[in-house]
């Protein structure tokens, strides 16, 4: 077991599943219709929920301040461009839980992008998804985001661990620097009560994976940093 | 210190394309290249990796698939930002740039997906990434844009400081490649000593912008 030193702040990166997107108190329901709840439920949240799993994280580590900085619907190259642009300090632990492979964005200015995603029927998204998509060269850019996130925080003293939502994004680069700490979100909320949306982590979902999370944490030499 | 080796790596301006030993086939790096300049100047051997209408994508896939010695020195001249590659599980890199008028993904990427600001930005990402990543395994090296308009200095989270040698300002100033469009050999060499002179008199190191 390693020394757990004291951190003011718990960062939080990711995407809907680090947000906590449908749960019960960032959820509106459109129309509700109790024959079929899918498609009619919409979220109109404006900040991330208090179930998701960093809060529960925050509180098991008994860190006073939880910043989430997920945002829903965000790709890896994304949560890389607000990981590089956010003013951390020295006492910060940052957790990221990366997002799924079938999204992409494209800046169009610091705090701007064309978001593209394997289930929008927009234009850009098709060509994307059409000409310039296959699983090796995704998971490629993805692993030169999380390994320059990881070398980036590293070379700044920030504490950081990563995670995957599902081991098949896990990949085998010789040059990747990243352990991915071994607890998977669909894993846990695959046998779970999903949230309004029928599709995102429910609220019991969210509570398990932040335990199992401070469980990994708490008792493994573990350190998202290089593999040794 | 000394080096036992140079490793450059770039596209077709570190190649050497379209020069008196190589033109008109361009199947190997020229000896008239800047790096063959430069490895004569350090009396060290050359290993020219680069590869003709490389993006900066494909030149980090290449830079980290490398084996590296402890005593290499690296120098990396990046491409252009615009251009772009995707790459198969064989290895095979389909480049996509705007010479490629006649390939539909290149077509389509230009058209739908391409943007100033977003090329930038991933270019820096590969440039940031190659960086930390030879910095951890104590590798020397450094960096160079061809163009001084590629020098971002907004970019906070950015950690290069790239050598202040443009090869771009050095070729029009010579004869061109035998294509007409390339730095020719004069160009290259001027190049080289200047990046030798620079890494001579100045705190080069590519590193942290202290």
């Amino acid at each position: 077991m390693v020394a757990k030193m004291d951190y003011n702040r718990l960062i939080a990166f990711g995407c809907s599943f680090t947000y906590g997107q449908y749960l019960p108190d960032d959820t509106f329901f459109l129309k509700p219709d109790a024959k079929s709840k899918k498609g009619l439920v919409k979220s109109i949240q404006k900040k991330p929920s208090k179930y998701a799993w960093p809060n529960i994280l925050g509180e098991k580590l008994n860190i006073p301040v939880v910043i989430n900085e997920s945002h829903c619907g965000q790709s890896n190259k994304a949560i890389l461009h607000d990981i590089l642009n956010y003013k951390f300090d020295k006492n910060d632990i940052v957790f990221i839980l990366w997002s799924n492979y079938d999204r992409h964005d494209v800046f169009t200015a610091k705090d701007h992008q064309w978001n593209i995603n394997l289930y929008m029927s927009n234009v850009r998204s098709k060509v994307y998804f059409k000409y310039m998509h296959n699983k090796f060269n995704t998971t490629l850019e993805n692993y030169f985001y999380f390994n320059l996130a990881h070398s980036y925080l590293k070379e700044k003293n920030i504490k950081h661990e990563f995670l995957l939502y599902h081991d098949r994004f896990l990949a085998d680069f010789k040059w990747n620097k990243i352990k991915f700490l071994d607890v998977f979100f669909s894993r846990v909320n695959a046998p779970l009560p999903k949230a309004y949306d029928d599709l995102h982590p429910g609220v019991e979902a969210h509570k398990q994976f932040g335990n199992l999370i401070y469980q990994k944490y708490k008792n493994s030499e573990y350190y998202t940093g290089d593999i040794k | 210190m000394s080096f036992s080796r140079l490793v450059t790596f770039g596209c077709s301006l570190t190649f050497g394309m379209s020069l008196a030993d190589n033109y008109p086939n361009n199947e190997f790096p020229s000896k008239f290249s800047w790096p063959a300049n430069l490895a004569k100047l350090l009396d060290v051997p050359i290993e020219n990796k680069a590869i003709l209408g490389s993006s900066n994508k494909e030149i980090l896939y290449t830079l980290l698939n490398y084996n590296f010695k402890n005593d290499d020195i690296v120098f990396v001249l990046w491409s252009h930002h615009d251009r772009h590659c995707v790459i198969t599980d064989k290895n095979i890199v389909n480049p996509i740039g705007i010479w490629q008028k006649k390939n539909k993904s290149s077509r389509l990427f230009f058209k739908q997906l391409w943007n100033f600001y977003d090329r930038k930005i991933e270019s820096y990402f590969y440039y940031n990434f190659a960086h930390l990543y030879l910095q951890e395994k104590n590798i020397k090296h450094v960096f160079l844009v061809h163009q001084k308009g590629y020098i971002d200095l907004t970019l906070e989270w950015n950690s290069i400081n790239f050598l202040n040698v443009f090869l771009t300002d050095i070729r029009d100033r010579y004869p061109l490649a035998k294509d007409n469009s390339h730095p020719g050999i004069e160009a290259h060499k001027i190049f080289a000593e200047d990046i030798y002179h620079k890494y001579n008199t100045n705190d080069f190191y590519i590193g942290d912008k202290k």
